[in-house]
């Protein structure tokens, strides 16, 4: 059953290289959901249904959008709405549909299949996600705030928009 | 001993930086110039607390953050040279540096990015398992690059940031890859626990582990082949902030391999020998060489501190009982000599705002406090007994002999002589070339004078004093055997 996680596999790694060696940010962005949602697949066939999920929803789902978001407010105006609707032309939904298809099948294999054959034996629940989270690696996790709090400040210096605040301004 | 106390400093140093933080909202722009004095206390009382935690073993959270003596040290030169940053960079943010540079504002998020960077130090010796020595080090990092690039509005100091970030987030990617290999391989996240797993591994996926790691750790070390980043990195960045990275990152990157080496890989690294003494070799003589045709002061002292790292890795070879007290002491002299020599070129950045070597010409008749007290801190990155520079040196030169390396500290020698021709150049500069007539001459500032002074003092007896290097060497002793 090891072929599962192999198909996965290989997905990520083609869409992966697909991302990375695409010109246009767009057609990297529909490359690189695959490749996560193909991730999120890797996670459940080692026996993590609750990390895919997240995977999927947090991943692929959210910070996905917002960089697609981010993408097309950076090109604003006719002239771009048009150039969107060439980007997003049928053709260049064809290689990650397919990927994606391949990952679809995997997963209603998986889940019409019998679980007792999943290589992790034991499945991870989201109970043994939490304990672990806030029993030994609580300190990750505060520091992982930190990190994100060092992180906002610095982002939010480097992307504010007035050049600099006029003495005596508070 | 499992009691909170062995995590206060990193407590005060995050209480310190969230009162920068929150302070700064409500203040008006005259009063933000509390800001760094409070930076200042809230490390010096850090400082005062981490010196009184005896004893100094400890562990808290099961075993996941662990206080040692090694730690100890590591913690003290973390926030020592963060001090030093916070009292370089106030002339400069505060508006009282005659040239101010554009876009050098916003304090509290300033002083916030350069304390949340120490945290991360703190924590990344302390730090016993993989996943919190992997997020400490981007807690120490991330800043550095936020840092970087603190001048939104120059071209020079946005390209330090993007080099910066985009390398960094290779050299991450590298050692995150590594430890997901090793935690494979050993299925435990604990760092003793892959130490003793790993201990007779001899598979390809280990040494896949290995390299990744190790390169990795050479990026945060500047070791030659892994050192591209430094030269503009530092170069781009703003005066004060080169110095902090000149310091904290190279001790950072050393506290990292301490981690690595010893830690993780201890039992392999006596056969590791040659591979070290091979890195140390080119990135000694790389950095020299490159450093002789340098113009830029800061790209000159990026290269100085490449070849710094070189020496730092002759540590390594050899016996660890005599090899760490040796580095620790090093790390402790070239902290203090580099921050001596960067405060002398933040502050005639900030008087002239000139930074070419040949700018320096005739410093010693306007100034000639600060050109010596430049010059001794050249001389003691040179080598030159007896500063402290020389005793460091000697101790690293003579465990590469006692590890049988003969030829590595021939190497060695030669660089320290090609070293002390591109120190002398700006001494050169400063005591021979004639002053620019015209040019008004740069006025001192008071805090950069007091720091000057108290850095060169330090420089000139730490080498003498033999107490620091006892203590160290006593340290290193407790902390060997904690790792059996």
């Amino acid at each position: 059953m090891n072929y599962v996680f192999y198909i996965a596999a290989a997905v990520a790694v083609f869409s992966t290289l697909m991302a990375i060696t695409r010109a246009n940010a767009v057609h990297a962005l529909l490359y690189m959901i695959t490749s996560l949602l193909s991730s999120s697949l890797i996670f459940f066939v080692l026996g993590a249904p609750y990390i895919a999920a997240l995977q999927a929803i947090v991943y692929a789902g959210a910070i996905m959008v917002l960089f697609v978001f981010i993408i097309m407010m950076l090109n604003q105006g006719p002239a771009s709405t048009e150039q969107e609707r060439v980007w997003i032309s049928g053709k260049t939904w064809v290689g990650p549909t397919m990927l994606c298809a391949v990952l679809l099948a995997e997963l209603i294999w998986i889940v019409r299949g019998d679980p007792a054959w999943l290589p992790g034996k034991t499945i991870i629940h989201p109970k043994d996600v939490s304990k672990a989270l806030y029993g030994p690696y609580i300190l990750v996790i505060e520091l992982a705030s930190m990190l994100l709090t060092a992180g906002l400040v610095g982002a939010y210096h480097l992307g504010r928009r007035e050049p600099e605040r006029r003495e005596g301004e508070s | 001993m499992t009691t909170m106390n062995i995590a206060y400093p990193e407590i005060i140093v995050i209480a310190t930086a969230f009162i920068v933080l929150v302070a700064d909202l409500f203040m008006t722009e005259r009063s933000r110039a509390a800001l760094a004095p409070i930076a200042a206390l809230g490390l010096l009382v850090g400082i005062a607390v981490t010196a009184t935690l005896t004893p100094v073993t400890g562990e808290l959270l099961g075993g996941r953050f662990a206080m040692d003596p090694v730690a100890w040290w590591f913690k003290i030169v973390f926030m020592l040279a963060s001090l030093v940053a916070v009292i370089m960079s106030m002339d400069t943010l505060d508006g009282r540096a005659r040239v101010r540079p554009r876009g050098m504002g916003f304090r509290g998020e300033y002083y916030w990015i350069m304390l949340s960077s120490v945290v991360g130090m703190m924590l990344l010796i302390s730090a016993r398992d993989l996943v919190t020595l992997f997020v400490s080090l981007e807690i120490a990092t991330l800043p550095l690059m936020v840092l970087a690039a603190w001048r939104r509005d120059d071209a020079k100091s946005g390209e330090a940031g993007l080099k910066y970030v985009i390398l960094g987030a290779l050299a991450s990617a590298f050692i995150v890859y590594g430890f997901s290999i090793l935690y494979g391989l050993a299925r435990s996240a604990d760092l003793n626990e892959i130490a003793r797993a790993v201990a007779t591994e001899k598979s390809p996926a280990f040494l896949l582990a290995v390299a990744l790691v190790l390169a990795g750790t050479g990026f945060k070390l500047t070791m030659v082949p892994f050192h591209m980043w430094a030269a503009d990195v530092y170069q781009g960045a703003p005066t004060p902030v080169t110095a902090y990275l000149s310091v904290a990152s190279k001790a950072a990157g050393l506290a990292f391999a301490f981690q690595i080496l010893f830690r993780l890989f201890g039992d392999m690294l006596p056969q590791w020998g040659a591979l070290i003494a091979l890195f140390a070799a080119i990135t000694m003589t790389l950095g020299n060489v490159v450093a002789i045709v340098q113009h830029n002061i800061k790209r000159f002292m990026a290269f100085s501190a490449i070849s710094q790292a070189g020496y730092f890795l002759l540590g390594f070879l050899g016996d660890a009982s005599e090899g760490v007290p040796a580095m620790i002491f090093y790390l402790l002299v070239y902290v203090v000599s580099n921050l001596a020599v960067f405060a002398c070129i933040v502050w005639f950045a900030n008087e002239t705002g000139k930074e070419q070597i040949e700018d320096y010409r005739g410093l010693s008749l306007t100034n000639p406090l600060t050109a010596l007290c430049m010059m001794i801190g050249l001389f003691s990155l040179a080598g030159i007994p007896p500063l402290s520079g020389f005793v460091g040196k000697f101790f690293l030169f003579s465990i590469a002999s006692k590890a049988g390396c003969h030829w590595l500290v021939a190497v060695a020698a030669v660089n320290s002589t090609i070293s002390l021709y591109y120190y002398l150049r700006v001494v050169r500069q400063m005591y021979i070339e004639p002053a620019d007539k015209e040019a008004q001459p740069p006025s001192p500032s008071t805090s950069i004078s007091i720091t000057v002074a108290i850095l060169t003092i330090v420089v000139s007896i730490l080498g003498i004093v033999p107490t620091i290097y006892q203590h160290i060497h006593a340290a290193t002793i407790t902390w060997l055997a904690s790792l059996q």
